[in-house]
């Protein structure tokens, strides 16, 4: 079953496609037939089924009932709602389409944003991280190196300080860990705009 | 000369350095063609619109579609007309859909296959011609601008993160290490260059990924994880050796 990105990535795409075929006189089942060609991802996968489907005699309005009640994605099921509902009460489509696919593309604009500030502050909170990592992980690794003599001082817990000197590596380490979790946030949020 | 025995001695401080220098040249030479390639297809379904529009201005001029296109050949001088060309060229010894099919081929583009494919249809069903590819110019337009926001909006944060994680921090961290510790005072550095180097390696190649991620092209990024973990690990040796040398 296709998930709700892959359902998204190329719907508006489609619609737009059916839009301009139905509103130069094409009929919706050689519209579909194109889509149903390639080149639309699942929805394409979706509609060459249909169109099989309906070379076995299956109905189109059942075809877009079946395909709807698979779908994920909320526009995309609307989208075959609608389409069906031309078919069974032969409704005004292009109308309906081109207010949808507006509806998509400002929903779409709307994610970007959000996205695109969701991610803003990342380069400056990675780069606080990678820079206050080393210097306090660093402190007490450089203390050998800066001031030998206060290892020797006697002043105690001066060797729990040398062996913290040693988790300076493993301390890095989890930073990354830590870097690489805020930065999947820029691969878990994207919108999915192509 | 002196510079490029001094960069080889650079080289040899680190076995990461060592490692990663013959990876990042093949890799240089792997993530150009993906570039150039991006750019030569974005051209491409720029001109898009434009194109469409062009057919059917053409085709409301009484022109039919082949001669519509052959017009736009002759007139464009960017990639478009050069595929266009070759296209119409082809046309004369196989079918004119053939070449079609042969441009959106070449064209690599999704969105140039999808309205060929369009155009395939229309065709097919006898459509108004002027009306469909009118229709598309519009529709193809407004796209375009929706892939251009996301690349617009977001080449900036990528490019910051770059240059904060992969220039600003080793040389921080150079700078730091170096001025903190000289070697002249008897401190010794080893262990921690074996730790920092990896380390900030390593979060070069993170801050690449993530921004590739950001643009929507993560496998084309990861061709310059290479060069940036170069450039990051040799700044932050280069800066501290340099600081070291210039203090003692």
């Amino acid at each position: 079953m296709a998930t709700n990105a892959e359902e998204s990535a190329d719907l508006l795409y489609a619609m737009r496609a059916v839009m301009v075929l139905l509103g130069s006189g094409i009929g919706l089942e050689a519209a579909m037939q194109m889509i149903g060609r390639g080149g639309y991802g699942v929805i394409s996968k979706d509609f060459k089924e249909a169109i099989a489907n309906l070379q076995r005699g299956s109905k189109l309005e059942k075809e877009f009932s079946r395909l709807s009640s698979k779908a994920n994605n909320k526009a995309y099921s609307r989208f075959l709602n609608t389409l069906r509902t031309n078919v069974t009460s032969d409704t005004d489509l292009v109308r309906a389409l081109t207010q949808q696919s507006d509806r998509e593309e400002e929903e779409r604009n709307d994610k970007l944003a959000t996205y695109i500030e969701k991610l803003s502050g990342m380069p400056t909170i990675l780069l606080t991280f990678g820079i206050l990592s080393p210097i306090i992980f660093g402190i007490a690794a450089m203390i050998p190196v800066i001031a030998p003599g206060l290892m020797s001082s006697g002043i105690p817990g001066m060797s729990s300080l040398a062996a913290a000197a040693a988790c300076f590596g493993p301390a890095l380490f989890m930073t990354l860990l830590v870097m690489a979790m805020f930065g999947y946030k820029a691969h878990s949020s994207d919108p999915g705009v192509i | 000369m002196q510079i490029l025995w001094d960069l080889y001695d650079l080289f040899g401080q680190s076995i990461y350095l060592v490692f990663i220098i013959p990876i990042t040249l093949p890799c240089i030479a792997g993530a150009i063609p993906g570039f150039l390639e991006r750019r030569r297809r974005r051209q491409l379904e720029e001109a898009l619109p434009e194109v469409l529009e062009s057919i059917s201005s053409s085709i409301g001029a009484g022109l039919g579609l082949q001669q519509a296109l052959t017009e736009i050949s002759r007139n464009r001088q960017d990639e478009t007309g050069k595929l266009l060309t070759q296209a119409i060229d082809r046309s004369r010894s196989t079918s004119f859909d053939a070449a079609l099919a042969e441009y959106a081929i070449n064209s690599r583009s999704v969105l140039i296959q999808r309205v060929v494919n369009l155009l395939s249809v229309a065709i097919e069903q006898d459509a108004p011609l002027g009306e469909v590819t009118n229709s598309m110019s519009v529709e193809y337009d407004r796209l375009n601008k929706l892939i251009n926001v996301r690349e617009q909006e977001m080449s900036g944060q990528s490019f910051l993160l770059l240059m904060l994680m992969c220039l600003l921090l080793p040389g921080v961290m150079g700078f730091m290490f170096a001025v903190f510790g000289l070697a002249a005072a008897g401190a010794y550095w080893g262990h921690i260059h074996n730790v920092m180097m990896p380390y900030l390696m390593a979060s070069a190649a993170l801050s690449v990924v993530i921004s590739g991620r950001m643009l929507g092209r993560t496998k084309q990024a990861l061709w310059w994880i290479p060069f940036w973990s170069t450039i990051s690990a040799l700044l932050y040796i280069g800066l501290f050796e340099a600081i070291q040398s210039g203090m003692a």
